[in-house]
């Protein structure tokens, strides 16, 4: 896991392109979630947003 | 409450243009600061959240398939050579300093960005400019105020795609005055890219040349845009600017006139991909039938009325529908494999080309995916927890009459501190639209002088001044590229200023 995370970080094109996916697709599932009025899956798809975000933040170049 | 919405906004101006961050991290933090502010202080619920997410993905995915298309197509020519062929082949046309200027940083320069867009006129011309003769300063000056004006319908139309998602508007409405505007702009960066050239001596000589070219592109652009092929507008517009400034370019010579021989037959393959591009969006806009049949599939939600805690309320409606085979995206995607097949059965390029073109794409994209997507986020999280509607209520309750006159510096702050035209478009459209519906303000008339102001404002935004410094030798002095071309576009915010506040009055 940690050997994962440190090859994410390294490439910043495979770094960005895991962001991205981590934002549109929850995004997208967001929509499901609020439909069928499960708060649990709403809070999981913010969480994974908010933390792709901050990742984005914490990216030093 | 005004200060607290606007603060993801003042967050994302200071990252970038204070700290010198990245679009895609400053957006990261403009999103979490929309997302805390919409949270405590505007009782924005989960619910609501959810269903601006989800709105968000469809806009964020309707402008960047433009985006990820128009680079691939410009790689798949550059990768050919074909850029290299055009660059070489336009200074040999004319030996005049003022005229090569106006051909190379001006037209070329409104050609490139109708195609491709993202720095790649100023990186283009500068090296181009330098090696004619031209001080390094004003390789960077002369096309980066050249192509300004080409930016709202250039890259494919992305920026006023942008606007037309952020607002929901067609483009019925808002092609006719954003054309005009940029069209005026488009003149008066072809005088001031002759000034920069060689001062008030080049322009009292090529004063007529540069009203002809300048009525043409703005009006070849303003025909194209106003039929409905927005997605070309600035393409048609320099391409018209081209076939216009080449004779004229032959009447302006000059003395020494060390021209050689023109090769025509690379010049007109070079063009082939966008030629295919051309052709496409003119059957499909035209022939009714075709445009029907790609119409059939479309992605998107319908979405129901959300409420804050605060009670602010957005109506229920369809948000951003994305009609996948008609999308500028796809012809974009379509043109670029014909142009690659052409140029392989030309033989121009090497072995390995496919996967060099979708590494450098890939590569070139993503990163500013990723600071478009925040940045869409917090500008649809902003309008839903109503955030937008208080700087909209804001600004119209402090200016009021003297809101169309700074309508064009919004946009091009925007454009300065996101480093885009297109991102401008999507994070200050909205506010202006409800601050002009506030005012009882013609709407698309506020909407052209915020997407001109961006287009303008994007000359001047640090990301593209480095690109431009970079690729002329001139890096560490990017202060003074920035000395030069801000009065320049103070000026042309100005003039779109009086004409916003002129539109109004005879409104």
């Amino acid at each position: 896991m940690k050997k994962m995370f440190s090859g994410l970080m390294a490439n910043s094109s495979t770094f960005y392109l895991t962001l991205f996916i981590l934002m549109i697709v929850p995004g997208i599932i967001l929509f499901f979630a609020a439909q069928s009025g499960s708060g649990n899956l709403v809070y999981v798809c913010l969480t994974i947003i908010v933390m792709a975000n901050a990742a984005a933040v914490f990216k030093k170049i | 409450m005004f200060i607290l919405a606007i603060s993801p906004i003042l967050v994302i101006l200071l990252l970038m243009v204070g700290f010198r961050w990245g679009a895609s991290r400053a957006g990261g933090a403009g999103y979490l600061t929309a997302l805390l502010v919409a949270w405590i202080w505007f009782g924005i619920n989960p619910e609501t959240l959810s269903y601006a997410h989800a709105k968000a993905v469809f806009l964020i995915l309707d402008v960047l398939l433009i985006i990820w298309t128009a680079f691939l197509l410009f790689r798949v020519v550059d990768e050919a050579g074909g850029i290299k062929t055009l660059s070489k082949s336009l200074p040999y046309l004319t030996a005049d300093k003022g005229m090569q200027a106006l051909i190379i940083g001006w037209i070329f320069a409104s050609f490139l960005q109708g195609v491709g867009g993202f720095g790649v006129p100023v990186a283009v011309i500068a090296p181009i400019l330098v090696g004619l003769g031209f001080s390094p300063l004003s390789a960077v000056v002369i096309p980066s105020l050249g192509h300004s004006w080409a930016v709202t319908f250039g890259s494919l139309g992305a920026s006023f795609n942008a606007m037309m998602a952020a607002t929901g508007l067609d483009w019925q409405v808002l092609a006719s005055p954003a054309a005009i505007f940029l069209g005026i702009a488009g003149i008066c960066v072809g005088f001031a890219a002759a000034f920069a050239a060689g001062g008030w001596k080049t322009i009292k000589r090529l004063a007529f040349p540069i009203l002809i070219i300048g009525v043409v592109m703005s009006s070849a652009q303003y025909l194209t845009v106003t039929l409905g092929l927005w997605s070309i507008g600035g393409l048609i517009g320099g391409t018209a600017g081209l076939l216009i400034g080449i004779p004229l370019a032959w009447l302006y010579k000059g003395k020494k006139n060390s021209t050689g021989k023109l090769d025509w037959k690379p010049l007109l393959i070079s063009l082939a991909g966008y030629g295919v591009l051309v052709v496409l969006t003119l059957l499909i806009q035209l022939v009714p039938t075709l445009n029907r049949f790609l119409s059939q599939v479309q992605f998107g939600f319908d979405f129901p009325t959300t409420r804050t805690l605060a009670g602010y309320t957005v109506p229920a409606g369809p948000g951003r529908q994305i009609t996948i085979f008609r999308h500028a995206g796809m012809i974009l995607l379509v043109s670029s494999a014909a142009a690659f097949l052409i140029f392989k059965r030309a033989g121009w390029y090497k072995a390995g080309a496919l996967s060099r073109i979708l590494g450098s794409t890939g590569k070139r994209v993503i990163s500013s995916s990723v600071g478009i997507t925040s940045i869409v986020m917090m500008a649809v999280i902003m309008q839903h927890a109503g955030m937008t509607d208080t700087l909209a209520q804001g600004f119209s309750s402090s200016l009021g009459w003297f809101y169309p006159a700074l309508s064009p510096w919004i946009g091009a702050l925007g454009a300065v501190m996101t480093g885009s035209n297109a991102n401008s478009n999507l994070v200050f459209s909205l506010l202006q639209l409800r601050t002009a519906e506030l005012l009882g303000l013609p709407v698309a008339i506020i909407l052209a002088a915020q997407t001109t102001g961006g287009a303008l404002g994007s000359v001047v935004a640090p990301t593209k001044i480095i690109v431009g410094a970079s690729t002329a030798g001139l890096e560490g002095q990017e202060g003074d590229i920035m000395r030069k071309l801000l009065p320049v576009i103070c000026v042309l915010l100005l003039i779109v200023g009086i004409m916003t506040t002129i539109g109004v009055i005879l409104r």
